[in-house]
């Protein structure tokens, strides 16, 4: 191969890579709310959910090549950033289990969500806080569908797709994740010190 | 909601309604910003890329380096096979090898004696059988069984059984040496020769025709 040939092999690829990048740029635009919001599902803090989605942002970038399609980007996205916000939730309880404040951080967690507007006042606040407390003791495999199916309208059909499993095991976990809530926010409501 | 404020649990659609509620918050105006310059930091695809085809061809490039080292020695050692004109007759009676071959076939010397062409046959064999590699070494063991054919044993014997007996004088040569090549014979003219012509007496016939006289 001489010099020229592969100057023009190198520009191509470079032109190629300048393709990818723009591909990516688009979806950074179309699928960071979606990321953020995963996140924030599992972590109910912004400031960590926005650390945790830019993580995934970089890995999707360095895999860019086998993720170029849509779906399937969407897809590994939520589910890296997922994965990437349970184990910063699990180092964050093991750090403050082993600084002694295991008991303090629970209740924290549930006081950690950041209301919007329209849930300001206390009791909505409060009601909340429960409501966050069950989801987090869910099971991951009834958690995850919990809050996929809560997000950008997703239906059944939007969440098998994005977690890569069969609608009718999709629908059964949304089922049993929505019998464990009703339960588990029955039971706190009737013993309220329990929490 | 008006259930959940009553204090009785919540149904399926008021515990989605709330979800909904509590993840419709978006992340900060600087999130993309800060993700972008995050990947801006990251090595350019394309230098990626590169390495790898570099890699690959490193790889096969040390792949057959290695093979070629590998596979030297062993021409080395098919090369020092002595050819049919290396092998030559020494005046008492042995086979002279060249040294290479000597020491690659036989370990007790360059010398081989003649009577000694089954344990060369025999070492030939079990170097061919205990051989690893196998190549170079029955190269070696072929040769030794060629050269083993080249010269018969009892034409060997023969002639090693002449230079001795020529040497003590048991043997006299000498009728031999005062031969002389043979002459050619006085044969008579062609035209001398004359051959009679057959004759041949006609059959008399005796008696009827079929019947015995």
């Amino acid at each position: 191969m001489t010099v020229h040939e592969f100057a023009d092999r190198l520009a191509g690829v470079v032109n190629v890579d300048g393709q990818l990048e723009r591909e990516f740029e688009s979806r950074l635009v179309e699928s960071s709310t979606l990321a953020f919001r995963v996140a924030y599902g599992v972590l109910r803090h912004r400031q960590d959910a926005e650390d945790v989605a830019q993580e995934a942002f970089v890995k999707a970038y360095r895999s860019f090549r086998q993720l170029r399609d849509r779906d399937r980007f969407r897809a590994w996205l939520v589910r890296m950033t997922w994965r990437l916000a349970i184990d910063r939730q699990r180092a964050d309880r093991r750090r403050a289990a082993r600084e002694g404040h295991a008991e303090r951080s629970t209740n924290a967690d549930a006081l950690r969500f950041e209301p919007p507007a329209a849930l300001e006042d206390l009791a909505a606040r409060e009601r909340a806080g429960r409501l966050w407390a069950a989801i987090d003791a869910l099971p991951d495999k009834l958690r995850v569908v919990v809050v996929l199916s809560n997000l950008e309208g997703h239906d059944v059909r939007d969440v098998a797709r994005l977690l890569g499993l069969p609608e009718g095991t999709v629908k059964s976990r949304l089922f049993l994740a929505r019998q464990r809530l009703k339960e588990q926010l029955q039971w706190m409501q009737s013993d309220p010190a329990g929490r | 909601m008006d259930a959940e404020r009553s204090g009785r649990a919540m149904t399926g659609t008021a515990i989605d309604r709330e979800v909904r509620a509590a993840l419709a918050v978006d992340p900060s105006p600087e999130f993309l910003a800060r993700v972008r310059t995050e990947i801006a930091a990251q090595p350019p695809a394309v230098t990626t890329w590169l390495t790898w085809k570099h890699a690959a061809a490193a790889v096969l490039a040390a792949i057959v380096a290695a093979a070629v080292v590998i596979s030297r020695p062993q021409e080395k050692t098919g090369g020092t096979v002595a050819t049919h004109a290396d092998i030559r007759l020494t005046p008492d009676g042995s086979i002279e090898q060249p040294r290479e071959t000597a020491s690659a076939g036989n370990s007790a010397g360059s010398r081989t004696q003649l009577d000694q062409a089954p344990e060369a046959r025999a070492r030939a064999q079990r170097a061919r059988s205990t051989s690893a590699t196998g190549h170079s070494t029955q190269a070696v063991a072929t040769n030794h069984l060629e050269s083993d054919i080249l010269v018969d044993r009892r034409e060997a014997r023969a002639v090693r059984l002449l230079i001795r007996g020529t040497r003590d004088g048991s043997l006299d040569l000498s009728a031999a040496l005062q031969a002389t090549t043979p002459t050619v014979m006085n044969l008579p003219p062609i035209a001398d020769i004359v051959i009679a012509p057959l004759s041949i007496d006609p059959l008399t016939p005796s008696g009827e025709e079929g019947v015995r006289p």
